[in-house]
């Protein structure tokens, strides 16, 4: 926002961190990298103060997402195999040594793991 | 629109400027025909950014659409009203300080094509009602702040017509078309207040009759600054080819932007904030990615603010 003398202002930004098409302000505005956005304008001249943006993923941030794509992966291939069990459990048709296998594997890389 | 119906809209007091008007004569007085409002959303009545019908505390920012609020070293409320100005029903948007010190309360509007307009002369006019002395219409053009006598309230708490004639010359940087109480900065108490009705911008040394538009029409334009939506209204699906578990989802605005705007959103099922993000954000769209989907999600609201 801009003081009575209309420049700009960079009292409003509280976090900033990049992202793949600009940056993340406060937490929840997407701010593209175009210097015809006010709030780039703003950016730019909030880091040209000395502030540091945050990376785009801190360490942690990369391995909780890759935990979580594990965790969705993992949880597709159960989800998509349940019916061997219930197969089994209702006609006592043996799931299949391989899929058993696998399934043992999804539930061990899930986080936390699914017993 | 016919010549013939803007000569029948002329005010009495351009009517009188000339006893046989030609087209020569429309333009020495200055006067403009259809679309001459340079300002938008002038009527107050598109506020896609909430509802101020209650006084609303206002720090610097936008509130009805296309117009900003500064406040210096005071606290502010913002304030939505229909009222009876000149016997017509009007919105109207009124701003108030709520705390006392020496420091600057105002509404202005930035205008875009302000280029174009270096060396015309234009007339800024708007209905005024205020307590403070100090309020004004004044513009500010980057380089300078012009007002003059016409341009200034008394500070008797009525609706005043007030208007200013100015030529923006070819080093103005910006141009800003403000309601004020700045000279400077200026003892303001608690209470004081500027109420504006009817704002205009436009070619020529005369201020004519407010030009109304439709609220759809006024809408549209103030969309190119600025667009929401509260409801839900994209899925968010995993494209097939993409593989995995990532979600994507394309939200098309309604009116192409001013330029690439800043984007919020809101999802139905919150995720960690590393999650998600916006992608490939134009003048005319965005989408918002989100990976390690486990579960079905929704854009709840979204905003673009593309403002000046």
């Amino acid at each position: 926002m801009r003081s009575y003398n209309m420049e700009n202002s960079t009292a409003w930004i509280t976090s900033c961190k990049l992202q793949t098409s600009g940056y993340l302000v406060n937490g929840t505005m997407s701010v593209p990298n175009d210097p015809a956005n006010r709030h780039c304008a703003d950016v730019l001249a909030w880091i040209a103060e000395g502030n540091t943006l945050a990376p785009e993923f801190t360490d942690a941030e990369i391995a909780a997402n890759t935990q979580a794509e594990t965790n969705a992966t993992s949880q597709a291939y159960l989800d998509s195999t349940d019916w061997y069990i219930t197969r089994f459990t209702e006609a006592s048709v043996a799931v299949p040594a391989d899929v058993t296998t696998a399934r043992a594997e999804a539930r061990a890389a899930y986080s936390p793991v699914k017993e | 629109m016919s010549k013939a119906r803007n000569i029948a809209a002329l005010s009495t007091v351009e009517v009188a400027a000339t006893t046989d008007q030609t087209k020569a004569d429309l333009n020495a007085i200055g006067v403009s025909g259809g679309r001459k409002n340079l300002i938008i959303n002038g009527g107050f009545d598109v506020s896609q950014r909430g509802t101020y019908t209650t006084a609303t505390s206002a720090p610097d920012g936008y509130y009805l659409d296309r117009w900003a609020i500064d406040v210096n070293a005071i606290t502010a409320n913002i304030q939505q009203l229909t009222t009876t100005v000149d016997g017509g029903t009007v919105k109207t948007m009124k701003i108030i300080a709520t705390s006392s010190a020496t420091g600057a309360l105002q509404m202005y509007q930035v205008v875009e094509a302000f280029a174009a307009l270096a060396g015309r002369t234009l007339t800024f006019s708007a209905r005024v009602k205020s307590n403070q002395s100090s309020t004004r219409l004044q513009i500010y053009d980057g380089v300078s702040f012009i007002d003059d006598a016409g341009s200034r309230h008394t500070g008797g708490g009525d609706w005043e017509n007030l208007s200013l004639t100015f030529t923006p010359s070819s080093s103005s940087t910006t141009l800003n078309p403000r309601i004020t109480g700045y000279d400077g900065l200026i003892a303001l108490t608690t209470g004081d207040y500027i109420e504006a009705a009817n704002v205009q911008l436009e070619l020529g040394s005369v201020a004519t009759d407010f030009e109304h538009r439709s609220y759809g029409e006024e809408l549209a334009l103030c969309q190119r600054y600025y667009e929401a939506e509260a409801n839900q209204s994209a899925w968010i699906n995993i494209p097939q080819l993409l593989g995995g578990n990532y979600g994507r989802t394309c939200v098309y605005f309604k009116v192409e932007k001013r330029a690439s705007p800043s984007v919020t959103y809101v999802l139905s099922s919150p995720s960690a904030a590393s999650n998600h993000g916006t992608q490939f954000v134009t003048k005319n769209s965005f989408n918002v990615y989100l990976n390690s989907m486990t579960t079905y999600n929704i854009i709840n609201s979204w905003t673009a603010d593309a403002e000046l």
